[in-house]
């Protein structure tokens, strides 16, 4: 039992990750319908430059979180610029936005590839003190508490911006029905280009935190696994739908903790996707998703 | 040739369809007519195989064929063409009409690939007959024209002849008339009779230009709120008060508009034309809205009402004319401006946006607004709409039809406008949420707010307006005083003919 | 022509890829005929290449029987794929096919008779460069014939509208299946070459990159006749080893193609649009 809990707890943590990754991939679906797969890269591009903010210049965590944060919120601005908004000018189909995401993702590997190189680098060992606690039997990392601790607030910030904030609510509005956002009056462009910044921030501190998690694993191609797991969790959490993600983050995360340790790891990949493979035929819009209804 | 017995279908809690029961005469032209909403196209749906109903039976030429799927029912020899427009519009028209033939030829891959016999005399009979029907139609010369790229009249007659590729014995047409003119309308109940005469088939057709419906029709149905309301010549639907009163609405003792002197104008709307690819709706119509009061806009179905108001707000483009705010000349700007500079439209359908909650939804018709009154204007409203105070917090999806129309006309009154503009809110709505609605209407109003009114439901907009403009085919055909309008015939022609 | 049989020679590897590359795209362009799109064509690829590389190697079987047994088989696993998924729409089907493909790459990962993550080596050198441009020539006679008949009118009808398409008496179900069906066969074709002219086969090749590679072929060729996918699949091909001698800035340029395409020919490049008006402006 102890054993299942204490996997419980690091499926959590991993999960969280997770989950703060896919809830970029589903906030730029819920608003565009489109996947967005320049999304991983920008997570390697947020685990990159917060190397260099904590290795090279020695920036304390809380600064390095807010700096990445800011940074890979920016990129986000550049990539709706380039990569999508010219697009929408030319009402062309979601297939071209996939396409078209996919050379950007390939550019920015690229880019990251000469400034950082292809090697993979880890972060200073003393940014989270290797500290144990124990809570009833079962034992937590400092560095889980920490990650599990970012990924908490960011989520609730998140959520107060969607519920609370006009601009929340402009975004919440464009992806329900962007026909009646605009005669709300909300401005369709701007209010995509905050979305991907917000996305975008969101994926690159998912990058740190996972740059943490696994020591010396911060490179340029460091993206592409979570792509998929991206993916997957908003399949099962629902496209478009925030909680949904956040949900299937976590799914994926102590799903895959589990099926390594009471399956076996090869067979890991296999029977997650074929769980996915079925939640599609049988219940497409996932978990918590909705019908498509609306007119865009 | 076709039985329709006891059909009904619920959407939800919604009957479209309630215990209707119609029969279609071999070789007879019977027309469908009903206001919007009445339940029309899903008849057609059910008919066709599109949709299953929920009760009842479908009978064609003695055969039971109530569930069957689409294909299956075209096969046996029923074909239709679409309210919307459905071809294959990359292709060019010939193109469509021999896809048409699909289901009366045989050739398989193999039979392609080998270039057998029957393939290539398939595909040259095919295209004979293509070409036929399309010179049937009155569209020879535009074959290789990629469909998406006709005229929208064309397209209606390609689809037409698209469907009798398919070799029907009963025709089922869904508005074929929408947004033709006069001439074209002519000619297409020329063709409508040549199909029955010359090519001996059982039309059944919904259409809402009673031109068309009177000359061309043996007999007519008429459906409202999903039940068959009356049924017979098209003399006899005509002078029908059940009929006359389903599209025209009934007399009832309601609130009068609280007078007012007319004030300055407002919204001022100058010979406008504007429309969509397939080509203008609005041809030059002028419009006025004074301050403290409302005007309404009203006319059949197609006339053009909401393309007007979705041009005043910005999501169409005037192609020429012009539209002023007060002095500001909004015509061709971008919507979130002309929602800044106090324009509120309250779209057909209500358009709430469902998962956000009462409140969110409130909050978001306040967007274009940036001062400090947001929370205050929330209570007062609150306030007047009981209602939406308990459901605060709950997703608008879950409210009732007339709830959410109520949200949708505060959620306008959020972005405190100088004009609040009002797309057909008795739509679809029971007659007591009628009542309320239009109460609370007044109620803005008496608050001095002016407001654009489009209604189908014609005595009901001028009972509760001050001036009204009657739309039709695109142009004012009369406009006046509300009371005065009241009981001008010429309202009543635009409507039934 | 000894100076071509030297050409060839230096380059032959990568024009064999670039033939293979086509009829993988044609793979993902008979399912977007019929409106579907597919992401797990390098899957059924690699089960057409693991079959008919088990049976060369292992059991002797000559090159065609082989790479015919492949392309049944991985025609006969595009339909059991297709038939639940053929509910689906747009993203949620690709998402599907996508899923398809991880479990097929998973297996082939972890079964013995794949031989593991090293896959299988030793394969037989049967395929050459006859063997793929003949079977890709006879993919493009059967595209020809295709999109001229009853049958690719039928899936073009599917994919503009679906309604309609029922409403003219076309069996959608149907046809949707016999499109998957196709496109496993040439995809397993595709693999089964491959096989035979890499002498390996790994899962690696079943993975997710690979499968939207091919989707970027179809789509940057463009997807309005048969011949856009195969120029997609040979431009994409050919142009990154083209410019293999810029290394590092392989990927900026691969990156920077795409978006370019993407973004100027929407259509991709066989778009009849574009050639057209070149064509007026002379």
């Amino acid at each position: 039992m102890t054993v299942f809990l204490q996997q419980l707890v690091n499926g959590i943590s991993l999960g969280s990750v997770y989950a703060l990754f896919a809830v970029g991939f589903t906030l730029v679906f819920g608003v565009l319908e489109i996947i967005n797969l320049a999304h991983p890269a920008v997570l390697a591009v947020g685990a990159l430059v917060a190397y260099t903010l904590l290795s090279t210049l020695g920036v304390g965590l809380p600064l390095a979180v807010a700096s990445t944060l800011l940074a890979t919120g920016l990129l986000g601005l550049v990539l709706d610029a380039a990569a999508f908004r010219p697009l929408r000018a030319r009402r062309a189909g979601p297939l071209a936005s996939l396409i078209t995401s996919i050379g950007a993702a390939l550019i920015l590997v690229s880019l990251a590839q000469r400034v950082w190189g292809a090697e993979p680098l880890g972060y200073p060992p003393g940014t989270i003190p290797l500290r144990f606690f124990s809570v009833g039997g079962l034992t937590i990392s400092l560095l889980q508490i920490v990650i599990l601790g970012t990924v908490i607030v960011l989520v609730v910030a998140l959520r107060l911006l969607m519920t609370r904030t006009r601009v929340g609510i402009a975004i919440r509005a464009v992806a329900e029905n962007p026909a009646t956002a605009s005669l709300l009056g909300v401005p369709f462009n701007r209010v995509v280009a905050f979305t991907f910044f917000l996305t975008s921030a969101l994926g690159g501190v998912a990058g740190l935190l996972v740059g943490m998690l696994f020591q010396g694993s911060v490179s340029p191609f460091m993206g592409d696994t979570y792509g998929l797991k991206g993916l997957a969790a908003i399949i099962l959490g629902g496209m478009g739908d925030i909680t949904g993600a956040m949900l299937g983050g976590l799914a994926i995360g102590v799903g895959e903790v589990m099926i390594v340790q009471y399956l076996s790891s090869s067979y890991r990949d296999a029977v997650a996707f074929g769980l996915l493979f079925l939640v599609l035929v049988i219940r497409p819009t996932g978990l918590l998703g909705r019908q498509r209804s609306r007119e865009a | 040739m076709l039985a329709v017995e006891r059909l009904s279908r619920n959407f939800g809690g919604l009957r479209a369809l309630d215990d209707v029961s119609l029969a279609v005469r071999d070789g007879e032209i019977l027309g469908l007519i009903g206001p919007n909403g009445a339940g029309k196209t899903t008849l057609f749906n059910v008919v066709t195989g599109f949709l299953r109903p929920t009760a009842g039976r479908v009978r064609f030429r003695g055969e039971e064929i109530t569930r069957w799927p689409a294909d299956r029912v075209t096969a046996r020899g029923v074909a239709r063409t679409f309210q919307n427009i459905r071809l294959f519009r990359e292709m060019p028209a010939v193109e469509n009409v021999v896809v048409g033939g699909h289901v009366r030829t045989r050739a398989t891959l193999l039979d392609a690939l080998a270039h057998t016999r029957t393939h290539r005399d398939e595909e040259s009979a095919g295209r004979v007959r293509a070409r036929a029907l399309l010179a049937l139609v009155g569209l020879d010369g535009r074959e290789t024209t990629p469909a998406g790229a006709l005229a929208y009249g064309d397209q209606r007659r390609l689809e037409i002849a698209r469907a009798l590729a398919t070799r029907p014995a009963l025709l089922l047409l869904d508005e074929p008339a929408a947004g033709m003119n006069a001439a074209e309308t002519e000619a297409l109940m020329q063709l409508i009779r040549r199909l029955r005469d010359e090519l001996g088939l059982t039309i059944l057709l919904i259409e809402h230009d009673m031109k068309l419906v009177m000359g061309v029709c043996d007999r007519v149905a008429v459906l409202n709120f999903g039940r068959k309301i009356a049924e017979g010549s098209p003399e006899e639907v005509r002078r029908d008060p059940t009929v006359i009163e389903a599209y025209l609405g009934r007399r009832a003792e309601r609130r009068a508009p609280v007078a007012v002197r007319a004030g300055e104008v407002v919204l001022a709307v100058e010979h406008l034309r504007a429309g969509y690819a397939r080509g203008d709706v609005l041809h030059g119509v002028s419009l006025e809205v004074r301050a403290g009061q409302i005007a309404t806009l009203i006319g059949a179905n197609g006339a053009g009402k909401s393309t007007l108001l979705r041009t005043i707000s910005g999501l169409l483009r005037p192609r020429a004319g012009q539209i002023r705010l007060g002095h500001v000349a909004i015509g061709g700007a971008a919507p979130d401006r002309i929602v800044g500079l106090g324009v509120a439209h309250v779209p057909e359908g209500r358009q709430i946006l469902a998962r956000l909650t009462v409140e969110e939804n409130l909050r978001a018709g306040a967007y274009a607004r940036r001062d400090r009154d947001i929370e205050r204007d929330l209570a007062t409203l609150s306030e007047r709409f009981p209602v939406l105070r308990e459901r605060r917090a709950q997703p608008a999806g879950t409210l009732s039809g007339g709830e959410q129309q109520m949200l949708a006309i505060a959620r306008g009154l959020m972005a405190r406008p100088r004009l609040l503009m009002l797309d057909e809110p008795s739509l679809g709505l029971a007659p007591q949420f009628v009542d309320r609605v239009f109460e609370v209407v007044l109620g803005v109003q008496a608050d001095g707010v002016p407001i654009l009114l489009v209604e189908q439901n014609a005595q009901l907009a001028l009972e509760t307006a001050h001036w009204g403009y009657v739309l039709e085919s695109g142009r004012i055909a009369t406009q006046g005083s509300a009371d005065r309008l009241l009981g001008d015939a010429a309202v009543q022609r635009a409507y039934l003919g | 022509m000894s100076a071509l049989t030297g050409l060839y020679a230096g380059y032959s590897s990568l024009i064999l890829l670039a033939g293979v590359a086509a009829l993988l795209a044609l793979s993902v362009y008979v399912t977007l005929m019929a409106g579907q799109l597919s992401l797990g064509n390098a899957a059924l690829a690699a089960i057409g290449g693991y079959s008919a590389a088990i049976l060369t190697r292992d059991h002797h079987f000559p090159l065609w029987p082989a790479v015919l047994s492949g392309a049944a088989i991985a025609a006969v696993v595009a339909v059991a794929i297709g038939i639940p998924a053929l509910r689906l729409r747009g993203i949620y089907l690709a998402l599907a096919t996508l899923a398809f493909g991880e479990v097929v790459r998973a297996a082939a990962l972890n079964l013995k008779i794949t031989g593991g993550a090293l896959g299988l080596i030793n394969i037989p050198p049967l395929a050459g460069f006859w063997q793929v441009y003949g079977v890709l020539a006879a993919t493009a006679f059967f595209f020809y014939r295709l999109e001229r008949s009853r049958v690719g009118r039928a899936f073009a009808a599917i994919r503009e509208d679906e309604a309609a398409a029922r409403a003219m008496g076309i069996k959608v179900t149907h046809y949707k299946v016999l499109a998957f069906a196709i496109a496993g066969c040439l995809a397993g074709v595709a693999g089964a070459l491959t096989a035979h002219f890499t002498y390996v086969i790994t899962p690696a090749q079943a993975n997710f990159t690979e499968a939207v590679n091919i989707l970027t072929f179809a789509v940057v060729g463009g997807t309005s006749t048969f011949v856009g996918p195969m120029a997609g699949g040979v431009l994409l091909t050919i142009l990154p080893e083209a410019l293999r001698g810029l290394r590092e800035d392989r990927l900026l340029l691969d990156g920077a193609i795409l978006m370019a395409v993407t973004i100027y020919c929407p259509n991709g490049i066989s778009d009849p649009r574009l050639w057209r008006w070149r064509r007026a402006r002379r």
